[in-house]
C-alpha cells in the first residue's frame, strides 16, 4: 500500500509538473487515501497509535503531507503542491524500503517515550523547511504565482516560521532525552552540533531578515536554502560519514 | 522444552535428539512452536548456527541474543540508613539531591567470570535553571512564530 501511495504522489508530481494542476491534485488526494488507510490499518494491527518507531514515524509523515499541503494552501496562502508531493514521496520512501516494519527490539538507549516525539518533531520540521526551499527557489527563479497568494519571498517565511518551532522542540526534547539516557543534557556529539547550526543558520535568516525586510530578497532565500543544505548534512553525512563518530549512530 | 549442551541428531529413523557428552560445544533449545488449529511443530534453536538450515526444515531458527535493557538496583546509604532507593535501567537514573545515577554499561570480565555494571554519577544541581531556559524558549518560539505570525496571515487575509 505505501508503493501504491508513493507511486500515485509521484504521478501527481509529473502531471503537475506538465501543467494538469486538477488532475494531478485528484491523485495527490488519491495517493492521501491509500496513506491514510495504511495509517490506520497499521493502527489496528499494532493496537497503539503508530508512532512507536521510524517506519511508524515516516508513514504518518508521508499521511500528512497532503492535510500540511492543503492547511498552507488555504490557511496560510502558500501554494506549491508540486513540492508538497516531492516531499511526501521521499517521506513514505524510507517507509517503504529502509526501515522493517516488524516490530524489533530497540536498544536500550532508544527505548524511551521521547523517541517518537523527538523524531517525529524533528521530520516534520525538516518537511516543512524543505517546503519553505521550495518557495526561496522561486523567488529566485523569479516565478510568479497567482495574485491571491503570497509572493514567493514572503511565502518562503511563513513557512520557516511555520517550521522553526518544531526544530527548536526538536533540539529542546533530544537535549532533556540525552539528559536521561547518556547524563547530559548537551553531548557535544557531531549530530547535536550540525543540527544546531542548522537551527542558529534560520535564526540567522531572521535577523537579517528582520533588519533588512525585503531589501534583499534574494539573500533572504539564500540564507533559507543554506539553512535546507545544514539540514541535509545533520540528516545524512553526519549519520553515513565514517568522519563523525558520535552517540547518533544508530538514527 | 529441553535444552542441549552438545546438540546430536540422528537423522535415520525416528530422527531422535540427544546430548552428547561435553559442555558448550553446540548448545541448542527445544521449542514447540503452535499455531491455531494445527499441530505444534518441534524445531531446535542453535547458538553457535544461526540460520542453520532451510525455511521448511524442523532445524530452522536463528538464535539471536540481543541486549533489552540493563538493570541495576541502587542503595543509597548515609550514616547507616537506606535514603534512597531504584532499580535503575537505561533512560530511568536515579535523582539524589542534586546526584543524578545512571545506568551506563554492562560488561563481563573473563578474568574472574562475572558480570559486572558501569554506572555514571553527575553532578547537575544548575539543572532546573536550564530547564526552566527551556521552557521560555519553547513558549516564546511557539508564541511568536505561530501565533503573532499566522494571526498577521489573517489580517492580510482580511484587508
Amino acid at each position: 500500500m505505501i508503493y501504491i501511495s508513493m507511486g500515485a504522489y509521484v504521478i501527481a508530481l509529473i502531471l503537475t509538473l506538465r501543467r494538469r494542476n486538477r488532475v494531478g491534485l485528484v491523485v495527490f488526494a488519491g495517493g492521501f487515501v491509500v496513506a491514510l488507510t495504511s495509517f490506520i490499518y497499521r493502527w489496528i494491527q499494532v493496537a497503539h497509535w503508530p508512532m512507536q518507531n521510524l517506519f511508524e514515524v515516516f508513514l504518518t509523515l508521508g499521511m500528512l503531507s497532503f492535510p500540511v499541503s492543503l492547511f498552507c494552501r488555504y490557511f496560510l496562502k502558500v501554494d506549491n503542491h508540486g513540492a508538497d508531493m516531492f516531499i511526501g514521496a521521499i517521506l513514505l520512501l524510507p517507509a517503504g524500503f529502509i526501515f522493517n516494519a516488524e516490530p524489533q527490539q530497540l536498544p536500550p538507549a532508544l527505548q524511551s517515550p521521547l523517541f517518537a516525539p523527538h523524531v517525529a518533531v524533528y521530520m516534520l520540521g525538516y518537511a516543512l523547511m524543505a517546503k519553505a526551499t521550495f518557495c526561496a527557489i522561486a523567488q529566485l527563479a523569479d516565478i510568479s504565482s497567482n495574485t491571491d497568494l503570497l509572493p514567493p519571498e514572503q511565502a518562503t517565511y511563513t513557512m520557516v516560521c511555520l517550521g522553526f518551532p518544531f526544530l527548536t522542540l526538536g533540539l529542546i526534547l533530544g537535549s532533556w532525552w540525552g539528559k536521561l539516557a547518556w547524563g547530559d543534557y548537551w553531548s557535544w556529539d557531531p549530530k547535536e552540533l550540525w543540527s544546531l547550526a542548522s537551527w542558529l543558520v534560520y535564526v540567522v535568516y531572521f535577523h537579517f531578515r528582520y533588519m533588512f525586510r525585503s531589501k534583499h530578497p534574494r539573500l533572504n532565500s539564500i540564507l533559507a536554502i543554506i539553512g535546507m543544505v545544514f539540514i541535509l548534512i545533520t540528516l545524512l553525512w553526519a549519520n553515513l560519514s565514517r568522519l563523525f563518530p558520535g552517540l547518533h549512530n544508530y538514527a | 522444552m529441553r535444552t542441549f549442551e552438545n546438540f546430536r541428531i540422528d537423522l535415520e529413523g525416528d530422527r531422535q535428539a540427544y546430548d552428547a557428552p561435553g559442555i558448550d560445544i553446540n548448545p541448542a533449545v527445544e521449542i514447540l512452536e503452535t499455531s491455531p488449529g494445527d499441530k505444534p511443530t518441534r524445531r531446535f534453536v542453535f547458538k553457535n548456527r544461526p540460520g542453520h538450515a532451510g525455511q521448511n526444515s524442523f532445524l530452522a531458527m536463528k538464535y539471536r541474543r540481543e541486549v533489552s535493557d540493563w538493570i541495576s538496583e541502587l542503595k543509597v546509604i548515609e550514616e547507616g540508613r537506606i535514603v534512597a532507593q531504584k532499580a535503575i535501567e537505561v533512560n530511568y537514573p536515579l535523582y539524589y539531591r542534586g546526584y543524578h545515577l545512571y545506568q551506563s554499561s554492562l560488561g563481563y570480565d573473563s578474568q574472574t567470570g562475572k558480570m559486572y555494571t558501569v554506572l555514571s554519577v553527575v553532578n547537575n544541581t544548575g539543572l532546573t535553571s536550564v530547564y526552566v531556559g527551556y521552557v521560555f524558549l519553547s513558549l516564546g518560539v511557539v508564541w511568536r512564530f505561530w501565533f503573532i505570525r499566522l494571526r498577521k496571515n489573517k489580517a492580510r487575509e482580511a484587508r
